[in-house]
């Protein structure tokens, strides 16, 4: 069945209320150019129109210009399976096979819900430099891939016109048309896709829940390596260009990778890419995974750039703080025991001389005293000699350096934090400004561009040469063609029939076995008078193959009518010779050389446009490397300075804990007084 | 494989009209109820076909530029047939056909209502071209006019999809015998095959109507087979969607339509511009 066209149903759509039965679209308005004529969107088998519903609300239709196969029961599995996944990127639609009244009958349409948004080429063009909404996009890309895939479903077309994102930044996915679904696994594809979306391996057999592996890939990997770099779309969008990043040529011909390979941060993106490119036969596409990359985000802050080696090893060093501290210990001095019960025991009996004083008064005074004068005198050098008391003192003063460890250790933190902070103003971010001056190529990049700027030359020398070719091909042509008729009659000639000049049966027999039948079989006769056995003089034929033999039994006189006769044919097939080509020849001819021309010209349009996007990736990767350096600066500064500060705060967490330590020590010998000394 | 390249606003191609506009197109086409002049019939088939490739390549922003296309005319004189904004223009993009039709025509239609009945129904039609019929058939002036367009054309995309002339006429050329600006056109080529030329005669001489054929035998005069000999073979796709539309084709088929009625004019626009997929 003939479907309508584009034009027939935009004709139809001027009258509403008659071409459809769906209420809220019968009356409605169709959207308009400017000239007033019905506004489509138009893909290769449908045509999508905008129609306000009587009541205001907006729905999208779409008309098919070409029969599908299995059409409503398509859309009927697809719609299902979408109703039960229920996902926030889906948009909702309605088939209705009876939908559409074009030139005497019903055709099917589809009514989906018409979402305000832009396609993912215009708002990434818009938005390039906004990494975040960017990034953002390629998270909602991967996890609306992931609801399907977990879901055992597989779009069939994802590529960037189906990609669309809404007023609020979110990804939209439409255009359900070539969508597996399970219960459609053996209806076989309806499209094949996007030429450069999908895998050059892809045909109509292929229809199951891995046929978005490649575009999957292809599209998420683009655009997370736009987050980190949207220069990228600068260099390998060409302006009208129906891709992201990379198309079709590009999965054949890979060099677009190399001109990625550089930036370590890619190396994992592009190693996927690769796997998807390389692979000889679909089911070895990975199924799409992003794990393995760095998130969008991640890509976004640059995280994984710079190398998180310090501030590791710090967090690797044991903490201080976890640590339990030492208990304050109640010691006892070990050493003098007898001097301290003997000074002890004056001193008791030095007491007792008090209340006998009150008696006698002289001899208890004398006791008293002396008692305890002995006491005191035998004590205090004894307690003074206990090496406890050195190990007290010796406490005391660690105590005092460890404070002080600990007060130098603080500023020592002030002042790193100072200088992180001073150094933080100059901002390590992403926003380094490339400077004026031009960044001239790498080394490499130069080699290449002179490399493409020589072939450029050969090919315009090839091109040039071309243009003298014709006449010298004509030529050519005419004289392989001349040689060819002549060859042709010398053939018809066999020396059998020449009999009659003087050439003998027997003697064409002995041409014949020299392998000479026909006159196209010499090139030329030599006669040698007077020479041979017999007098009568030899014959030389020189053959077709250039070797020169002798002719058995042939006279002087047989070869001279050899030759007169060979001669003869030579002349009478080079009279009757073309003496110009045919007009298909030469056209054939002009026809070989234009394609050539043609295929010179397209390769020199192909390597002129090789080379200025070299020249521009040549610049950009200059000059992204200035930029890069100076980032790299800075983040090193910046880490320098982490660094710097969290040893800092490692040292006085040191400080502190031997500070505090050495405190608990002081605190136990500090117990250890002359009364603990006496009194044990 | 010729004829496959892809194309795409960065590699775009091109369609050249060709249109005798001589005098004897005031001739009236079809039998029975609806009569038509000649010119007004094939000026409406390609006002419709212009407003068709528009849609086609009508994306969310706008008319994208796959094709550009030209319009000759040759009657008393020999140039671009486009009217109103576009007069004397040669080789324009489509976006810019799209917003630059002479005016808008209401015409009214009758189509059937579904329940045996037909109703009238007004609705707008772009107008490019003008129906013109005057003057003589300077064919062979006007088929080497587009043999430069599609010289220029395939110099400055050498990779395209080989341009597309379609000729529509009537009758003889009064300027000579026009092969060998058809093989001049037939001879120039891009990588992707040579270009192709198509041509329709609405012939006064009677006989059978030929559409798309691979044989000149039915053909009743000299005239209708010679435009057949310079007619291109039908590359594949346009072949495969013949088929589709339910003619025979076969290896020798060509692009070439005798004594067609309206239907087959349109069909012959249609197949003669079918594009593979666009990008």
């Amino acid at each position: 069945m003939k479907y309508p066209s584009g034009a027939d149903y935009a004709e139809a759509l001027q009258n509403t209320a008659a071409c459809f039965r769906d209420p809220e679209l019968a009356g409605g308005t169709v959207q308009s150019t400017p000239l007033g004529m019905p506004r489509a969107i138009s893909g290769n088998f449908a045509s999508v129109f905008c129609i306000v519903s009587p009541r205001g609300k907006r729905y999208a239709i779409k008309c098919f210009t070409r029969h599908i196969v299995d059409q409503q029961d398509r859309y009927v599995a697809v719609s299902t399976a979408l109703a039960d996944l229920d996902r926030p990127w889906q948009v909702a639609f309605d088939y209705q096979q009876y939908g559409i009244f074009v030139q005497g009958r019903w055709y099917p349409l589809l009514k989906m819900e018409w979402i305000e948004a832009q396609g993912l080429l215009p708002w990434l063009e818009e938005h390039l430099h906004d990494s975040e909404a960017i990034a953002d996009v390629t998270a909602e890309f991967g996890a609306a891939v992931s609801d399907l895939q977990s879901a055992g479903l597989a779009h069939g077309d994802l590529q960037h016109g189906n990609l669309l994102v809404d007023r609020a930044g979110r990804l939209r996915v439409i255009d359900y048309d070539g969508m597996f679904v399970q219960s459609l696994a053996n209806r076989g594809a309806a499209e094949m896709g996007h030429l450069n979306y999908q895998s050059p391996l892809r045909t109509m057999d292929d229809f199951d829940q891995t046929l978005d592996r490649f575009a999957a890939w292809l599209i998420y990997v683009s655009l997370l390596l736009l987050v980190d770099d949207p220069g990228l779309w600068i260099q390998f969008h060409d302006e009208g260009e129906e891709k992201l990043l990379f198309g079709r040529d590009d999965f054949v011909d890979q060099e677009v990778l190399e001109a990625l390979s550089g930036p370590p941060e890619f190396d994992p993106a592009l190693q996927s890419l690769r796997s998807c490119w390389d692979a000889d036969d679909l089911a070895q596409v990975p199924p799409f995974d992003p794990a393995a990359l760095p998130t969008p985000s991640e890509m976004l802050s640059g995280d994984f750039v710079v190398s998180t080696a310090p501030a590791a090893a710090s967090r690797a060093r044991r903490t201080r703080s976890a640590e339990p501290l030492p208990p304050v210990e109640d010691l006892e001095f070990c050493g003098g025991l007898l001097l301290s019960r003997t000074s002890l025991a004056l001193a008791v009996v030095g007491l007792l001389g008090l209340p006998l004083a009150v008696f006698l008064p002289v001899a208890g005074a004398a006791v008293a005293v002396a008692g305890l004068l002995t006491a005191v005198l035998i004590a205090v050098p004894a307690y003074r000699s206990q090496p406890e008391n050195d190990a007290r003192q010796s406490a005391a003063a660690e105590l005092a350096a460890r404070r002080h460890d600990r007060e130098v250790a603080e500023d020592r933190l002030a002042e790193v934090q100072q200088g992180e902070r001073g150094g933080g103003a100059r901002g390590p971010g992403r926003t380094v400004v490339p400077s004026q001056r031009a960044a001239s190529p790498s080394q490499h990049d130069a080699q290449r561009l002179r490399e493409l700027e020589a072939e450029r030359a050969r090919a315009h020398d090839a091109l040039q040469e071309l243009q003298s070719t014709e006449a010298v091909r004509l030529r050519d042509a005419l004289s392989r063609r001349q040689e060819t008729h002549v060859q042709a009659l010398l053939k018809a000639n066999e020396i059998d029939r020449a009999i009659l000049l003087g050439v003998n049966r027997s003697l064409a027999r002995q041409l014949a076995s020299r392998g000479v039948f026909t006159a196209a079989d010499l090139t030329s006769v030599e006669v040698i008078d007077g020479g041979g056995r017999s007098g009568r003089g030899q014959t030389m034929v020189v053959l077709r193959s250039g070797r020169r033999v002798k002719i058995d039994g042939f006279t002087a006189a047989n070869g001279k009518s050899l030759r007169s006769w060979y001669l003869g044919e030579v002349a009478k097939a080079q009279a009757s010779a073309p003496i110009a080509l045919s007009a298909s020849e030469t056209a054939k001819i002009r026809q070989g050389i234009e394609i050539e021309r043609r295929q010179l010209k397209s390769a020199q349009a192909r390597l002129m446009k090789r080379i200025s996007q070299e020249n521009r990736m040549a610049k950009h990767r200059a000059q992204n490397g200035q930029v890069r350096e100076r980032q790299n600066d800075s983040r090193n500064a910046a880490a320098a300075a982490r660094r710097l500060v969290l040893g800092a705060q490692d040292d006085l967490e040191e400080a502190q804990w031997a500070e505090q330590v050495a405190a608990r020590r002081a605190e136990s010998y500090a117990r250890l007084n002359v009364w603990r000394f006496l009194l044990r | 494989m010729p004829y496959t390249a892809e194309i795409s606003r960065a590699n775009p191609t091109c369609f050249v009209f060709v249109v005798d506009q001589s005098g004897s197109m005031q001739d009236q086409i079809g039998g029975g109820e609806v009569v038509q002049r000649k010119a007004q019939v094939v000026s409406d088939a390609i006002n419709r076909l212009l407003y068709e490739l528009t849609l086609k390549c009508a994306k969310e922003e706008g008319v994208r530029d796959y094709f550009h296309v030209a319009c000759l005319g040759y009657g008393a004189s020999v140039g671009s047939a486009f009217a109103g904004a576009l007069r004397e223009r040669e080789m324009v993009p489509l976006s810019e056909i799209a917003t630059n039709p002479a005016r808008l025509e209401e015409r009214t239609k009758k189509t059937p209502d579904g329940a045996g009945g037909l109703v009238e129904q007004t609705v707008k039609f772009p107008v490019w071209l003008d129906p013109v019929a005057d003057g003589g058939t300077p064919m062979t002036q006007a088929l080497a006019q587009a043999r430069r367009l599609v010289s220029d054309w395939v110099d400055a995309h050498p990779s395209c999809f080989p341009p597309v002339v379609l000729h529509l006429t009537d009758g003889e050329s009064t300027d000579g015998d026009p092969s060998t600006a058809t093989q001049g056109i037939m001879s120039l080529l891009s990588t992707d095959g040579n270009a192709l030329l198509f041509n329709l005669h609405v012939s006064s001489a009677g006989g059978t109507p030929a559409t798309f054929p691979d044989n000149d035998a039915a053909l009743p005069d000299q005239f209708a087979k010679l435009l057949f000999s310079i007619s291109s073979y039908l590359p594949e796709h346009m072949k495969v969607y013949a088929k589709q539309q339910g003619l025979a084709t076969s290896d020798g088929t060509r692009g070439f339509v005798y004594n067609a009625d309206v239907t087959s004019i349109v069909q012959f626009l249609d197949i003669g511009t079918r594009a593979s997929d666009l990008r």
